[in-house]
């Protein structure tokens, strides 16, 4: 499993905006707003960090590296949505995850194993590894929500295989 | 099985008619994989009892003071802890392999020859998912549900259910896949994954923990994948972590039990390996190939440096447990093992049982090998069949005299123990007690006496039976010096008690 370190600087500094323009595109169709509807956060510690890959950088998902887009909110119980406006129309998948002790990455074990509570976008899920780029993303034409839910999520959540295209 | 209602062949004939008939590859494809195995297994039952062992239990079993036979040594008390897989139903979906259902520890509270028994369902996070969704969650090692959900890692399928530990004061049920379970000694209750340290939450610790005579303990757990790798652990007597490995050691696939020495760590790894390319639509067991033309490789690790490693080839076989392990002073280690030709015992015996069939499959063999200070191991005998062998605790890596194990009475044929034994590798003279038909033992273990002079067979032998006919599980005590005389004494539950792993005795 490839290490997803999803701290992302512009993330970082964006996160305290309701909506966050996506650093690093630009061009004429910057038209499109995404919204992440996360879900399954058990606790109010620490933080919660979402990374947004659009379909060019697809060859790395979830490496952030390849990220056009993050941000953090502090957790809160159940779920919340984190907005990205400004997106150039097109494929996007997201990735998050539940940084319980606030140090800005996904733990793991000495096997790579995440320690901390982890989500694909459309619940996507891999075998022994991330979920793929398609599994976990959406088409952005204007607006659109996907669903992100972090960890187990609860009774109904890991069997809620609905798509919110 | 009904769906909704409507019953499942029904539901699936009726696509058919209703001009659904390009639906029909894919029909018959749900019905032949995931037809539900309760109906075949209960209708089994009725006409072969034995299957009782296989039975769900109530997820909470108590009684107070059970009825003994016998007498019941004077020094023999504590508790005797056993575990095993117990909650193969529920939600009307049955797992298709034994290893699968959730665990179950059970407590014999002995008390100048008062026994008390309690059972508790192990109350994992994984079973409390599924309780709170109403359904089955996760797949198994050897089932694959056709809508299993997604894990965050190997934890959310474990099922606590095949051994239990007690070390460094503390009570653990074990699994292999994943964490140790922490258990409440007063109430038994399930109290969260045991952590080690921050790097191995949620790294595999296997049910065979072996404890060093100098009360130390060494231990492995086997992920497979996205790399196979073993990792090595060694527990000081409070518990506290002393070292950590990880061995790279090729492909790998089920890695049960392991031996120690007074130097080394073995690791019999069987042609038997996991691929995870074909993980796609098969479960864990089923995307495991077995290679009988390829070599068994055996790694030996040394204890003071995990660098420090030497392969031995054996011919392929199949184990799940050692008895025991040992260096001679020219560093050959001698190795017992209960081995079977290949693994049809895990691939067909032990998963068609669920649906109430028995296939018969090669049995475990008591095997000796020879494994020099270089080049291939060699077999040294193979004997009568044999299972969950144990030696005295003061004998654990050092040199035995005394193994004692279950086994059959005449030709095995996978699974049918009814015999204890007790071999004698110094003289070949073999010691049997058998149980007689309708009796089923499960593990029994060499308790020491308290006060005795610490020998081999200065102890007793404790360990539970099903009676099937009867419909009861008893527990038996023999002196270990005389296991054809017969038990010692008896103590039978109201109860029967579905067939189990391992346990562990705790004086006091």
């Amino acid at each position: 499993m490839k290490r997803i370190p999803l701290l992302l600087a512009a993330g970082v500094f964006l996160s305290g905006l309701p909506a966050l323009t996506a650093p690093g595109i630009s061009g004429a169709a910057l038209a499109a707003e995404l919204t992440i509807a996360i879900s399954g956060i058990t606790s109010a510690e620490g933080r919660v960090y979402v990374a947004v890959h659009h379909e060019r950088g697809n060859v790395s998902f979830p490496d952030t590296e390849g990220a056009v887009a993050g941000a953090w909110r502090m957790a809160k119980e159940g779920g919340f949505d984190i907005s990205f406006s400004g997106l150039e129309p097109g494929r996007y998948a997201v990735s998050g995850f539940h940084d319980t002790d606030g140090d800005g990455e996904l733990d793991m074990n000495l096997l790579g194993i995440p320690t901390e509570s982890f989500g694909f976008g459309n619940g996507a899920s891999g075998l022994f590894g991330p979920a793929s780029f398609e599994a976990s993303s959406i088409a952005l034409k204007q607006t659109a929500t996907i669903r992100l839910p972090i960890g187990y999520s609860g009774p109904a959540g890991p069997t809620d295989r609905r798509s919110d295209q | 099985m009904t769906v909704n209602g409507i019953p499942r062949r029904g539901f699936l004939a009726a696509s058919a008619a209703c001009g659904l008939a390009h639906l029909a590859p894919f029909a018959s494809a749900l019905a032949t994989t995931h037809e539900d195995w309760s109906d075949a297994f209960d209708a089994a039952l009725e006409g072969n009892r034995m299957l009782l062992g296989w039975k769900t239990p109530p997820d909470r079993l108590d009684a107070a003071a059970l009825s003994v036979s016998g007498t019941w040594p004077g020094g023999l008390n504590g508790r005797f802890y056993r575990n095993g897989p117990s909650i193969h139903d529920r939600f009307g979906r049955r797992y298709r392999h034994w290893f699968d259902g959730d665990g179950m520890i059970h407590e014999f509270a002995i008390d100048g020859g008062s026994i008390a028994h309690r059972g508790r369902v192990i109350r994992t996070p994984k079973l409390d998912r599924e309780d709170a969704a109403g359904r089955r969650l996760y797949d198994g090692y050897g089932t694959r549900l056709p809508d299993s959900a997604p894990l965050q890692g190997p934890d959310g399928m474990n099922t606590a259910n095949i051994s239990v530990l007690h070390h460094g004061g503390e009570l653990l049920a074990l699994w292999e896949g994943g964490s140790a379970t922490r258990l409440n000694e007063s109430t038994l209750a399930a109290e969260g994954f045991r952590s080690w340290g921050p790097e191995l939450d949620g790294v595999a610790f296997s049910a065979h923990p072996k404890r060093d005579p100098d009360g130390t303990l060494w231990n492995f757990g086997i992920h497979l994948a996205p790399q196979p790798k073993i990792v090595l652990y060694h527990i000081g007597r409070g518990g506290q972590l002393l070292g950590v490995g990880l061995v790279e050691a090729g492909p790998l696939g089920l890695i049960h039990d392991f031996a120690i020495t007074r130097h080394s760590l073995v690791f019999v790894i069987e042609p038997f390996l996991f691929d995870p390319a074909r993980l796609g639509s098969a479960s864990i067991l089923d995307a495991h190939t077995w290679h009988p033309q390829a070599e068994t490789r055996v790694l030996v690790i040394d204890k003071a440096d995990f660098g420090a490693r030497r392969w031995h080839a054996l011919p392929s076989g199949f184990g799940f447990h050692f008895g025991n392990a040992w260096e001679e002073a020219d560093g050959s280690i001698r190795l017992d093992y209960c081995r079977a030709r290949d693994p049809g015992i895990l691939t067909e015996t032990l998963r068609y049982v669920m649906k109430g069939e028995f296939v018969p499959s090669s049995p475990p063999r008591y095997t000796r090998i020879l494994l020099p200070p270089g080049g291939d191991g060699r077999i040294v005998a193979q004997e009568q069949d044999a299972e969950f062998a144990r030696v005295a605790p003061a004998v654990v890596g050092r040199r035995h005299r005394y193994v004692y194990t279950l086994g059959s009475p005449g030709e095995p044929a996978g699974w049918s123990f009814r015999t204890v034994v007790r071999r004698d590798l110094e003289t070949g003279a073999i010691e049997t007690f058998d149980y007689g038909p309708g009796r089923i033992p499960e593990e029994h273990l060499f308790v020491p006496k308290p006060g005795g002079n610490g020998g081999e067979d200065d102890g007793w032998l404790i360990g539970t039976v099903l009676d099937w006919k009867a419909g009861l599980t008893g527990l038996s005590v023999f002196d270990a010096a005389a296991i054809p005389a017969g038990p010692l004494a008896q103590a039978w539950l109201p109860y029967p008690l579905p067939l189990g792993f391992h346990g562990t005795f705790v004086p006091g």
